[in-house]
Parts: C-alpha cells; sequence; structure tokens
C-alpha cells in the first residue's frame, strides 16, 4: 500500500474524514517543525509589486519568523534576502522605502551591494587581516511576483510558483488585477512635532510649509495577535459550515447553500454568492444598494464574496469593492500574529469609500465572533477528553489542509 | 451553557438544510399530489431568510410537516416524503437550541419522529 493509501485509510472514521490530531495544535516540537518545513519551504507574500517598482525600492516582511527584504537592484532585478545584518544580527531595512544603491544595517553601518555582498563596513580594520569580507553575504532567497504581490520562497529548492501552486489557480488569481490596485495607507502623524512647527509656517505664509505639516501617507500593514495556534485560525477560515451558527446573521447576505469550495494542490478557491434580495436590516440594505464593483475587478465575480487561501496560512478576501490579503505569522504554538494588507481602488469615490467601510464593519463583527469561537476550540483541543474529530462535506477545505499538513510534518498525526 | 437569550439572527442557523432541499422535495411531493407547490417552494424559503422571524420559520416548518403527513397517508413520492420528513424531525431536534418551541411543535416533532420510527 503506498503512503498515500495508508494516510487516506488512517485518516477516516465510517464515511466521515477526521480532523488532525488535536496535540499537533500546541506541541512545541511540531510548532518549530512547521517553521522549518513548511513556512521555510513555501512561497509566501512579502508586500505589493508597487511597493518595488523602482531601483533600490524595498519592501520587508516575514516568513515563519524570518524577516526578510526585497529590493530592486540597479538593474531591475528583483532580489530578496534574509532581512537580518550578518554581523550583530540586526534588523538591516524596516518597512517600506528606497534604500538608494546600498542596504545599511543601522546599528553599525554594515553596508551591502544590492546583490547581497558586503560592500563595506565601519572600522574595518578592526576585523583582523585575515578576516574575508568578500565571503559575506546576505542569505538570498527565490522571488517571483503573481498577481500584483510579490512572493518569496527560502528554500532554493522550491518549483517556481506557478508550478508550486498549480497554473489554474495562478491564472485565477491574477484575473483579480491585483496589480491595478493600490494598499490603503496611514498617515503617520507626529502632534508634538506639528505643534512644534506651526509657529514657522504662520510665519513663512507658504502653503508648501503648511502641506509639509500633512505626514505622507505609507502603503501600511494592519497587525493582530491571536492567542491561538495558526492552525486553529487556519480551520475556521477554510469552512463554511460554521457559518449558519456562529454568523447567521450573514446567511440574509450570503447565498449559503451556494458556498462552494474547490480544492487545488496548494490552494482553495471559495465562491460565496451573495443573494440578490435586498436586505431588511439597514446597514446591509445600505451596502447592497450602493455597492459598485471597483472598475478594476473581474465581472464574473462580482455577485459575490470570494475567499482564497494560499498554503499554509495566506488568505485573500475578495469583496468587489475591496481585497483584503491575511497572512499569519505562528510565533509559537499559541501565538500567532497576522499582518493585513487591504487594497483598493486608485479611482475610489467618496461613496465607494463608505460601501467599503460598510463592508470593514460587518467583516469585523464576524472576525469578533470568530475569535470568541476560537478561544473555545483552542481550549478544547487541549482536554484531556478530546483527540479527534470528524469533518463534514462542507469542511472539505479542512481536509485537504490536514492532508498537506500530514504530507508536510510526517508523524504530525501520531502524537500522543 | 450559560442560559442566554436567543439571538434575533440564531434561528437563521436552521435554514441551510431546508433551502437546499426543501424546494426540490417539495416540488416532487406536492406535484405527485396534485397540489401546487408555490406557496411552499424557493421564493418562500428565499422570502423567510430575507424578512422572516423564528415564529414565520416555525409556521412554514408547520405546513411542511402537513405535506408530509398528506404524502405519507397518499403513499405517494415516498422517497422523498421520507427524505423530507428527517429533514422536518431534525429541525425540530436542533429547534430548542435558538428559539423557543410550543406546545403544538413539540406535538409536531413527536409525530414526525413517530412517523420515522414506523418505516
Amino acid at each position: 500500500m503506498s503512503a498515500t493509501g495508508r494516510r487516506k485509510k488512517a485518516t477516516r472514521a465510517g464515511g466521515a474524514k477526521l480532523t488532525l490530531n488535536a496535540k499537533a495544535y500546541a506541541d512545541h516540537e511540531i510548532f518549530e517543525r512547521e517553521r522549518r518545513e513548511i513556512f521555510a519551504k513555501a512561497w509566501m507574500i512579502i508586500g505589493h509589486v508597487a511597493e518595488v517598482q523602482k531601483p533600490g525600492d524595498f519592501t520587508t516582511g516575514e516568513i515563519g519568523g524570518e524577516p526578510v527584504v526585497v529590493v530592486r537592484d540597479q538593474d531591475g532585478t528583483l532580489r530578496a534576502f534574509s532581512n537580518i545584518c550578518r554581523h550583530r544580527a540586526a534588523r538591516l531595512a524596516d518597512g517600506r522605502g528606497s534604500c538608494g544603491k546600498v542596504l545599511r544595517c543601522p546599528y553599525h553601518g554594515w553596508t551591502y551591494r544590492l546583490d547581497g555582498s558586503l560592500a563595506a563596513m565601519p572600522e574595518g580594520r578592526g576585523f583582523g587581516e585575515d578576516f574575508d569580507r568578500d565571503a559575506v553575504r546576505l542569505p538570498s532567497f527565490q522571488v517571483a511576483e503573481l498577481g500584483g504581490l510579490v512572493w518569496v520562497n527560502m528554500d532554493a529548492d522550491a518549483p517556481p510558483i506557478r508550478e508550486w501552486f498549480g497554473e489554474e489557480i495562478c491564472a485565477r488569481f491574477e484575473s483579480l488585477n491585483i496589480d491595478q490596485l493600490v494598499p490603503t495607507t496611514k498617515r503617520d502623524w507626529k502632534p508634538r512635532e506639528i505643534l512644534r512647527a506651526i509657529p514657522d509656517v504662520v510665519r513663512s505664509r507658504k502653503v508648501d510649509d503648511a502641506k509639509a505639516l500633512i505626514p505622507e501617507a505609507e502603503y501600511d500593514r494592519w497587525y493582530a495577535r491571536y492567542d491561538h495556534n495558526w492552525k486553529t485560525l487556519a480551520d475556521n477560515y477554510l469552512e463554511g459550515y460554521h457559518v449558519p451558527i456562529g454568523h447567521p446573521g450573514l446567511l440574509r447576505m450570503l447565498d449559503y447553500p451556494k458556498y462552494k469550495p474547490t480544492l487545488y494542490e496548494r490552494a482553495v478557491w471559495i465562491d460565496g454568492p451573495l443573494r440578490d434580495n435586498p436586505s431588511k436590516d439597514f446597514m446591509e440594505n445600505l451596502y447592497q444598494r450602493y455597492k459598485r464593483p471597483m472598475a478594476e475587478f473581474p465581472e464574473e465575480l462580482e455577485g459575490q464574496w470570494t475567499y482564497i487561501h494560499f498554503w499554509p496560512g495566506q488568505f485573500i478576501d475578495i469583496y468587489p469593492d475591496t481585497i483584503d490579503v491575511w497572512q499569519m505569522h505562528p510565533e509559537a504554538p499559541l501565538s500567532t500574529k497576522t499582518t493585513s494588507i487591504v487594497f483598493r481602488s486608485p479611482n475610489e469615490s467618496f461613496r465607494d469609500m463608505l460601501v467599503r467601510q460598510i463592508n470593514y464593519r460587518f467583516n469585523s463583527e464576524v472576525m469578533d465572533e470568530d475569535v470568541e469561537l476560537c478561544d473555545g476550540v483552542q481550549v478544547g483541543l487541549g482536554s484531556m477528553t478530546y483527540t479527534r474529530g470528524v469533518l463534514n462535506d462542507n469542511e472539505a477545505a479542512v481536509g485537504h489542509f490536514h492532508d498537506l499538513l500530514r504530507d508536510a510534518v510526517p508523524g504530525i498525526d501520531d502524537l500522543s | 451553557m450559560t442560559s442566554r437569550r436567543f439571538g434575533r439572527h440564531d434561528w437563521l442557523g436552521l435554514t441551510p438544510e431546508v433551502e437546499r432541499f426543501g424546494p426540490l422535495l417539495v416540488e416532487r411531493i406536492a406535484g405527485a399530489l396534485g397540489e401546487s407547490h408555490d406557496a411552499l417552494g424557493e421564493a418562500r424559503v428565499e422570502g423567510l431568510i430575507r424578512d422572516g422571524d423564528a415564529a414565520a420559520w416555525l409556521a412554514y416548518l408547520a405546513a411542511l410537516t402537513a405535506l408530509v403527513d398528506r404524502g405519507a397517508a397518499s403513499g405517494v413520492a415516498e422517497a422523498e416524503t421520507e427524505i423530507l420528513a428527517e429533514i422536518l424531525r431534525d429541525q425540530y431536534r436542533l429547534a430548542p437550541g435558538v428559539l423557543v418551541l410550543s406546545e403544538a411543535d413539540m406535538a409536531r416533532s413527536q409525530h414526525l419522529e413517530a412517523l420515522l420510527e414506523t418505516r
């Protein structure tokens, strides 16, 4: 019998598929193996292509806790490196921006060329004559652009991204035109500095000086931290079976019987059609009446909410008015940091912005409900009386996710 | 479980299985009985999900139970009648988690249990 055959036999009870062993949701050794064997070998989203358009532009992110920097070099080639200085492990680059022609460590000034080689370090003679500075390089990783996003894989032996996820899901993802959208921005207001500058602006009476008080908007990430294992959050995202019970109000908008996941090798595409009829709830009705798909949005998805999961912990919420790229970064067995990049149309009107805010309100409520549910699940998974559960047809994507985990981390299901 | 009041939308959690299978079963059973199925079909379910409440849902379940009774009595569309009866039995078993059943609803529930036990 093949390994796959054994796995299938061991993971079914009667006709129902079994969930992963509950111990895998809190075990320290499994957590470390997941970082090394799953996250460090997967294609992971780091940012938007607009963040690294010009030579010297850089953006940063992380892969399973490993800091990564992506930079466009002087020849226009996109490169990805470990974002850790080889001297004393300081973070090299922070956030997004332009680094010019070199990456310079903010701690002791070690300076790297954009091909990752060490250009020089301050007081270089102090490291001794035999120190081989030419041998010092930032570890480099595979990098690719797909669907308007920049992806990195730390594993040099990993297949190219289109082969890894499969051509069909890549083509569907590209049809979303995220490359034409802009990430929502945040302004970093510093009230004390602004107050201090006001007298000078008043004296100068120049409009440009006044404008300079408004901080530049930056493409930003929205961070959150949850006291759950990353798989608990992923399981919850991947199934619609809990929607009628956990989020009953959503049924007035979502045509639940038509909610349908399509499984790909390392991805899931979930169609969540919206009902045509107007809701009697005021806010839902407002959303239904005034929502207008972004000009860049694919026509065939206009009447639905769509969700994509890219293995291992990347989730894309696709609404006609906004697209939210949500990623998980496991920090410990029971701690998961998440980052969101929220995209909107560059031509968004005031009305579109209001509709997007209403949508944000709905989905924030749903998220709050999910967090409460996951709180209970996480406690339950640690119970002496629970080992594993069974999956409904509507939880097929969870079963698929668990099979990928079983393949990636052999023994994950055998804990006692 | 803490004692809690039922949420305004909780009853909606009952609707998916009925929405998924109900209209087709109603069409087949009512068709076999020579009745119109308009009043119990897809539009009714969608209307309830959009504008209804727990009481209206229970009234709908009662109407479906009556259809099951007519189907069972006449012996037509046996398979469809049995499936609809099973779905309704589960509705009444699930309902106490999200709403309060009246005496009449509990009687319907027991009636469906008995009907399916004899099969």
